[in-house]
């Protein structure tokens, strides 16, 4: 029995083995760690779409697009070996390979019997030879840039994996005229400096438009009645209201992330102001901090549970986060020089803020505990940066000597990306509209 | 003075002693045992590198490859040129069987006597159509002067054989001085000359022009000194080395040796696995096909593993596969296509195609987080 027992075992041993055996030495195989690639822009053709005139202006507004986001490198046209004529054929994908496109996008436009176009793509991975997306869009004619817009941005998401933000608005505050008889005007632009319009006629000094996350509506201060004040202002209508009436002055509005807050900073008669929020509905207002100190520039989280904001409490001016109803005042920027204007990234990853250091300004990110500090750009003076709702690009406004005013521009993430935003003036105070639905 | 100089030296002599007895050198530090390891140092080749050998032969000193099988010498070309013909051996045992037959069976005799001569009328006629052929430069000259004479000459080669029966001496003195001690197997000897122009008429014309030349030159060259003339042209500049040259011909073929085989793989290779430098090249040249996805959150985190397939010219077979990192959509998605698209795009690699079987599936981790 106990002999039985052994040799059982050592069957069962050898079969173990013998398996053992057979998963064991894996075939022949190379293995590389690559740690080391290129950060350069990913190389599209874009081909002009079918449809005439109309698709050609379509391809080169998504090519725009892509172009500035730094992440695409259009390939110039003339490269081109294949035509594109009926962008429902696969195309032939040596013929890009040899051009060097990663990335291949066709389409066509045409008009609808009832006065709509309809825009469709399809955007092809060259190396694999495969679709990776197509789809089709509807607009009324005169929309033909937001259908631009709207492809580009599926491109985007399609091959970063991030949303996009093309078809996004910025507001910002237009400054014409001499510099001592500055005309500041409310206005509104797409993100890429087309369609500006102006919402108010320049009598009064307007400053800090916010954008609601609803986006109907924009939060701006505004010296119309004499005193600094907040005020709401209704896109579609062009209604305005006044926010709040407090004993002193208002600025610094912002909305909180779910659209039904306005947060601000009060400054009262002694010099000292304070951050307070106000309901939308109730109108009821809370104050969030209590100190002897200058607190300024509030700024929620995505989430609506925490804000940083601007604090001189101790000497200078730097970043401090609390949580949405004042507990928790902590400070987390450390670094040299004076932090202000903090603005909490979308994503909610990042705090984004205009940093003087060394008689420069500085825009920069940190992380929303302090750490990992990141200057983007830094120059004679530039400040006030806002997210683009994707968190991956930041728009600010930039002076540079002897330009006698200043202009937008933005930089992604990585800071390798600096664009200017064409603009009809001068513009300051640029804030970033959530996507557009 | 001297009882305190005593008393001194007496304490001073307690001390040392009392120091010597009680103040015992401090104890070591206690060392630990180390267990020592050898420690061979070996070159990288001895690693990636493997001999041509036998693979159930011992270790040897001296690697030494299996002995080969191939004969090392062999015998003196008397023809240079074709292998085949060089050796006499296979020229001499087919005419000796074919008199052997004719001997055996009489009355077919005729007709081989007769074969022969047609068979090498034709041949002798064949020699000039090469003559024509290849002297284009010296050629026409001896021909024509052998064609007018000669008209004879052929019909004498064609009585040659005939002849040969009733008068074979002449003919063997005639021919060149090859042993004559079998008349009948001389006659078949002048077929077999013949045999050996016909197996190499294109690559040695100049050749076998001797050799046919030689027959009828040496009756004309008693006639005139144009034969002298036929055997200058006879002197190919071209081959002057191969006249010169009196190496034994090799058998030619891989190396051998006659030393005992030592264990080795099959081939010598340059190892099986591919050395750190084709590493690093194939690393670097991934690298800069990668395109980091920068514009994803987080890019440093995601990282890929793709692992494909390659033939023995590089070629990449079929489409990469994730095997690690990755996603179906968002970020990751972006981050498995950009490995996949650096691969594609760095297709075909250039690896050594000894070592085809260490590469032909490679795995790459693709890994951006030292990059941001």
């Amino acid at each position: 029995m106990k002999t039985l027992l052994k040799t059982l075992m050592m069957v069962a041993a050898l079969a173990g083995a013998a398996t053992g055996l057979a998963i064991g030495p894996a075939s022949a195989l190379v293995e590389i760690d690559v740690n080391k690639g290129t950060i350069e822009p990913l190389p599209v053709a874009i081909t002009d779409f079918a449809g005439g005139a109309l698709g050609a202006e379509i391809s080169s507004i998504v090519q725009a697009d892509l172009k500035r986001s730094g992440l695409f490198a259009p390939i110039d046209k003339a490269a081109f070996i294949e035509k594109i004529a009926n962008p429902d054929q696969t195309p032939r994908f040596d013929d890009w390979k040899v051009i060097n496109a990663q990335a291949l996008v066709t389409g066509r436009v045409s008009k609808e019997g009832d006065g709509r176009i309809r825009a469709e793509y399809r955007l092809w991975d060259t190396f694999a030879g495969q679709q990776l997306s197509g789809e089709q869009f509807f607009a009324n004619g005169a929309n033909t840039r937001r259908v631009a817009h709207i492809i580009a941005d599926a491109i985007y998401e399609r091959l970063t994996g991030e949303k996009g933000y093309f078809d996004t608005r910025v507001v910002f505050i237009d400054e014409s005229g001499a510099k001592n008889a500055r005309k500041k005007r409310l206005a509104i632009m797409d993100q890429d400096g087309a369609n500006a319009r102006f919402l108010s006629d320049g009598r009064s000094i307007v400053m800090t438009p916010r954008f609601s996350p609803n986006r109907q509506e924009i939060t701006y201060m505004s010296y119309e009645s004499g005193q600094p004040r907040v005020y709401l202002l209704q896109l579609e209508t062009g209604q305005r209201e006044l926010v709040g009436n407090f004993p002193g002055m208002t600025f610094a509005p912002r909305f909180s992330p779910d659209g039904q807050r306005v947060i601000m900073s009060l400054m009262r008669d002694d010099g000292n102001s304070n951050i307070y929020s106000m309901d939308l509905r109730s109108r009821n207002t809370t104050r969030l901090t209590n100190s002897n100190a200058i607190d300024t520039s509030p700024s929620y989280s995505p989430d609506g549970s925490k804000i940083v904001f601007t604090s001189d409490r101790g000497g200078r001016p730097h970043i401090y986060v609390m949580g949405a109803d004042g507990s928790g005042q902590t400070r987390i920027s450390f670094g040299e020089g004076t932090y202000s204007t903090p603005v909490w990234s979308p994503r909610g990853d990042l705090v984004a803020f205009t940093k003087q250091s060394g008689g420069q300004f500085q825009i920069g990110v940190m992380r929303t505990d302090g750490s990992g500090e990141r200057i983007l750009t830094s120059g004679f003076l530039q400040e006030g940066p806002t997210w683009a709702p994707n968190g991956r690009v930041i728009m600010y406004l930039k002076e540079t000597p002897g330009a006698g005013g200043p202009k937008l521009y933005s930089v992604d993430l990585t800071g390798r990306n600096e664009q200017q935003i064409p603009t009809p003036n001068f513009g300051s105070d640029p804030a970033w509209s959530p996507l557009l639905d | 003075m001297k009882a305190s100089l005593t008393t001194s030296l007496a304490l001073h002599a307690a001390m040392l002693a009392f120091g010597l007895v009680s103040l015992s050198a401090p104890a070591a530090f206690e060392v630990s045992e180390v267990e020592s390891l050898p420690v061979d140092i070996v070159p990288l080749e001895e690693l990636t590198q493997i001999q041509q050998g036998d693979k159930k032969a011992p270790m040897n000193e001296k690697p030494a490859p299996m002995p080969t099988k191939r004969p090392d010498i062999v015998a003196d070309a008397r023809e240079v040129g074709e292998n085949i013909v060089d050796t006499d051996k296979p020229v001499t045992p087919d005419p000796k069987p074919t008199p052997v037959d004719n001997a055996s069976a009489p009355p077919p005799a005729p007709t081989p006597s007769e074969k022969p001569v047609p068979a090498e009328p034709p041949k002798p006629v064949e020699q000039p159509k090469p003559e024509p052929v290849k002297p284009p430069e010296p050629k026409p000259d001896p021909k024509p002067e052998p064609v007018k004479e000669p008209e004879p000459a052929p019909k004498p080669a064609e009585p040659k054989p005939a002849e040969a029966k009733p008068e074979p001496v002449a003919p063997d003195a005639v021919a060149e001085a090859i042993a004559a001690e079998d008349k009948p197997t001389e006659q078949s000897a002048l077929p077999d000359r013949a045999p050996a122009p016909q197996a190499r008429p294109k690559p040695a014309e100049t050749q076998t022009a001797k050799a046919s030349e030689s027959k009828p030159s040496e009756k004309p060259a008693k006639d005139s000194s144009a034969a002298q003339k036929s055997d200058e042209k006879d002197f190919n500049a071209d081959e002057i080395a191969a006249l010169l040259d009196k190496r034994k011909p090799s058998g030619g073929g891989a190396k051998r040796s006659t030393e005992q085989a030592s264990l080795g793989g099959r081939k010598t290779t340059g190892g099986n696995r591919l050395s750190q430098n084709e590493m690093d090249a194939l690393r670097q040249k991934l690298g800069g096909c990668w395109s980091i996805p920068a514009g994803v959150d987080d890019a440093g985190m995601l990282k890929v593993s793709v692992r494909f397939r390659l033939d023995r010219s590089g070629v990449l077979e079929g489409r990469p596969e994730i095997i690690a990192g990755g996603a179906a959509s968002g970020p990751g998605r972006t981050a498995a296509e950009s490995a996949v698209r650096a691969v594609q795009k760095c297709a075909p690699f250039n690896l050594p195609a000894d070592k085809y079987d260490s590469w032909s599936e490679v795995v790459v981790n693709f890994d951006p987080s030292d990059m941001f």
